[in-house]
């Protein structure tokens, strides 16, 4: 059992030193750096000391947007790249469980997620710092100039631990999404039909919250049905959301547990999806 | 009738029977934890009011909208707006103001600098949209329509206003707003004074650290001139001056001592009914200060 | 009895096409098996269920009936696949590794010590004549390299039978050679290979044995001594033969009713003439000659 973890952690290296070289992800490194940059040019405008609220919800909403994409595409690419390339059949011929493969495959994607987020976080929160110090001066000069009631608002300031707690909620949902991608690929004959369903999951996923708040006002017996097996059947993504509360002070307070729950809600569903997309991949043949 | 085991939809109507069945008991185990996270989240969030969002639902709206990307959209409705707005393009100014405002109703500066545009900036484009009057007839026409569109527009912003106050109730600075779209913006109208005065108070009700609006308020019953506003003018400050800091440089508490004695003298409190607050610690007169309207400190 | 390397029981593999699932029956009935420390060559043309075959071996496929033993374990079994290495065919390799970089990971997939490991992968690039490119990135390697790391990736766990799929595609005769080569040294240190080539001459060259596929039917099956044997004839190879000694031969053979067909010009082998001209000295072959 050892061994077969030890392989889940070199194949999840080379799956990650592979990714990496990926033009596409460096592409939307770029992108994604690209529009945080961009957010300089707020300070042309005048959004006073929500300011970095609007920073911030640029920056994060570029992450979730490239992250997103990038969760999806790579790992479709690089498991339909094992096939086609055949290194598949040479890595699925040496003493290694499909499982291994197959988790490693999902382990290399997640750290390539992992510093995909982390690296726009850092950039983000070091931007966001930056700017916030300028705006405390500003702030501060101005209420001893008295062209200013009151200094910079504690409440308009960034927690940046929030920041960092945000950041580990983003990258789960990016390893749900990876899993979830990998369990269509299991299946999948090639590289765009996995892409475009897990995309249409990605969705339903986002709008899951819906069918699960409304499905009890469903007037409809058959849909009533529907949109409860909905609810159930797919995660709720716009929970991992909670994250973004904990950047600036949330209008109601969000309590500890929730942070957790969503923690666990995201760990326990990439298990299972993993485990699923294993289940497939034991059948399919190479 | 014999089944065919290794035939695709037995292989493939199998394994997807296993995926769906474990998927739908998994949802049902998680589902405390899922309403554990869920709760505060959506506390948080608005309700997205798909009716508000009208003609501006195009296919990128609706696919960021339900990708979950509602924050950044309404980041990118505001940017566009300023090119709009540059332009005096007022259909699609509004338009992005909406769909900012709808997205993501949590943002003060939406409402804020939103509704300064429709208040102040959309009625002075007026004149760039007729052409100018030469005779005295078209003078006093087109008068008439800024008057009345400089009243419409003052209307909206403050309906604007109202809306943002249901996301952000009791919000110091839409307060502020609405009462200098009363003070600045529809003066003339009867009741407006007053009704600026009133939004003063509620915004000076939901600040602890800014003493503008009470001033304001003040200053502005005041300045109504007669008796019953200027005691209401002086019980609010008189209810409001025992808390004022002494080394909060905003509340003037120094100003405020010397308007409460000047405010006795002019009402002729007698002296057993006057509050004989004591002088602040740090006290500092201006006898040149005019606090209350045509009235200085030197005045009784 | 040694227990044979691959044995192979009444094999049959359908595939099952498009929404209807219409059979195709790639191999029927197949049964045959390979001897350890043999070198065997799997034959037939495109299409014949060789690759099939391979895979059932190798366990990437299931199949419909029958069975598939490595060493007496079942072919699907990790602990198989720990006894076998596998060359694909037109192998792809991560061109960001070096090739020493790409033989340890596949050495640590396969579990190699790690206080063994970098002298197991220093044999085998030596091995494969591959010592002073080592550390060179693979993109960088010509196709000649490619097919010599591959061998590399598939020894480098000492495994005890060795699959290689058409190894020697579009390289040149050297590399084909070389190839060949390492095939003899496998089985001298006591190896099995299991080729696969549509180079007949290199297969029988090398092989000891071999099975012919067809139409996914085993159509001939038997060590190649005695499948290549023409029953009833002789070859002689003659220095100097006058046309009076023709006769006196003639007539000999005919008082032992025998007769002589025909008499060609002694030839060399095409590729046995490009490597005298080109290649290494040695002719690397099971046969002296």
């Amino acid at each position: 059992m050892i061994s077969a973890f030890r392989q889940v952690i070199q194949i999840a290296r080379l799956t990650f030193l592979e990714a990496v070289r990926q033009r596409f992800f460096n592409f939307l490194v770029l992108l994604a750096l690209a529009l945080i940059g961009s957010a300089s040019f707020f300070r042309n405008f005048d959004f006073g000391p929500q300011e970095l609220r609007f920073i911030s919800d640029f920056g994060l909403g570029s992450i979730v947007f490239f992250g997103s994409i990038l969760s999806i595409v790579a790992t479709a690419q690089l498991f339909f790249g094992e096939i086609e390339n055949r290194t598949a059949l040479t890595m699925l011929a040496k003493p290694v469980r499909r499982w291994s493969f197959l988790a490693g495959k999902v382990l290399g994607v997640a750290l390539l997620m992992l510093v995909f987020v982390g690296l726009l976080t850092v950039l983000l929160g070091a931007y966001l710092w930056w700017r916030e110090q300028q705006l405390i001066a500003i702030y501060h000069q101005a209420f001893l100039d008295k062209t200013w009631p009151t200094d910079f608002p504690d409440a308009q300031r960034v927690q940046f631990g929030g920041l960092a707690l945000n950041a580990l909620l983003q990258w789960l949902k990016f390893d749900v999404l990876v899993a979830i991608t990998m369990l269509v690929a299991s299946f999948s004959n090639t590289n765009l039909y996995t892409v475009i369903v897990s995309f249409f999951i990605f969705l339903i996923c986002q709008l899951q919250y819906i069918a699960h708040d409304n499905w009890t006002k469903i007037s409809s017996p058959f849909l009533r049905t529907l949109a409860w097996l909905l609810s159930k059947c797919f995660p709720n993504f716009q929970l991992f959301a909670v994250g973004e509360l904990l950047v600036f002070p949330a209008k109601v307070p969000v309590p500890h547990l929730a942070v957790v729950a969503a923690i666990g809600y995201g760990a326990l569903y990439i298990v299972v999806f993993t485990t699923l997309a294993v289940g497939s991949f034991r059948s399919r043949e190479i | 009738m014999t089944i065919d085991y290794h035939s695709w939809w037995w292989r493939q109507g199998r394994a997807g029977i296993v995926i769906f069945t474990t998927l739908l008991v998994v949802g049902n185990l998680f589902e405390p934890l899922q309403t554990k996270a869920w709760n505060p989240t959506r506390a948080n969030q608005p309700e997205l009011n798909f009716k508000d969002l009208g003609d501006n639902l195009g296919q990128g709206t609706l696919l960021g909208v339900f990708g979950g990307f509602r924050n950044i959209l309404a980041d990118f409705a505001w940017l566009r707006r300023y090119t709009f707005w540059e332009q005096r393009d007022l259909p699609n100014t509004i338009a992005m103001l909406n769909l900012a405002t709808t997205l993501d109703p949590q943002l003060q500066v939406f409402w804020d600098d939103g509704s300064r545009q429709i208040a102040y900036d959309i009625p002075s484009w007026l004149e760039f949209e007729r052409p100018r009057p030469t005779t005295d007839a078209e003078k006093k026409a087109f008068a008439e329509e800024y008057t009345k569109f400089n009243h419409d527009q003052a209307v909206r912003g403050l309906e604007f206003l109202d809306r943002g106050l249901q996301f952000l109730p009791n919000n110091y600075k839409l307060l502020l707003d609405k009462a200098e779209i009363y003070q600045n913006r529809l003066a003339n109208e009867p009741g407006a004074l007053e009704e600026a005065a009133e939004q003063y108070k509620l915004a000076a009700a939901a600040t602890k650290q800014v003493y503008y609006p009470m001033r304001q308020s003040i200053r502005l019953l005041w300045s109504l001139g007669d008796k019953q506003h200027q005691f209401e003018a002086y019980d609010y400050l008189k209810s409001r001056y025992p808390n004022l800091p002494e080394d909060a440089p905003d509340a003037q508490k120094s100003v405020m001592w010397d308007t409460l004695q000047a405010m006795e003298q002019v009402l002729k409190i007698p002296d057993a009914d006057r509050t004989h607050f004591p002088k602040p610690a740090n006290y500092s007169s201006d006898p040149d200060f005019e606090l209350l309207p045509d009235t200085k400190l030197g005045d009784s | 009895m040694a227990v044979p390397a691959i044995r192979i029981t009444n094999l049959t593999k359908d595939f099952r096409l498009g929404l209807r699932g219409v059979k195709l029956r790639a191999v029927d009935n197949l049964s045959f098996e390979v001897a350890d420390n043999h070198v065997f060559g799997l034959l037939g043309p495109n299409g014949s269920g060789k690759s099939t075959t391979m895979k059932v071996i190798l366990g990437l496929l299931e199949p419909t009936l029958g069975q598939c033993e490595i060493f007496g374990l079942r072919s699907d079994s990790v602990e198989a696949r720990r006894l076998v290495g596998y060359l694909p065919e037109s192998p792809y390799f991560y061109r960001f590794l070096t090739g020493r970089e790409l033989v340890d990971y596949y050495a640590s997939i396969c579990s190699v010590p790690r206080a063994e490991r970098g002298q197991r992968v220093a044999d085998v690039i030596e091995l494969v004549g591959l010592t002073t490119a080592a550390d060179r990135r693979v993109g960088t390697y010509s196709k000649g390299m490619l097919q010599r790391i591959g061998p590399a990736q598939a020894i480098v766990h000492d495994p005890r039978l060795i699959i290689l799929d058409e190894p020697t595609a579009g390289v040149d005769p050297i590399g084909s050679e070389a190839i060949s080569a390492l095939i003899i040294e496998l089985k001298r240190r006591g190896k099995t290979v299991l080729l696969c080539s549509h180079l007949l001459a290199q297969v029988e060259g090398v092989c000891d044995d071999l099975a012919i596929l067809n139409k996914g039917h085993l159509v001939a099956a038997g060590s190649v001594g005695e499948l290549l044997r023409r029953g009833g004839q002789s070859n002689l190879v003659v220095e100097n033969f006058p046309a009076a000694a023709r006769e006196e031969i003639e007539a000999v053979l005919a008082r032992h009713g025998a007769k002589l067909r025909h008499i060609d010009e002694a030839r060399v082998a095409l590729d046995r003439l490009f490597l005298e001209k080109v290649g290494p000295t040695e002719k690397h072959s099971k046969d002296p000659v």
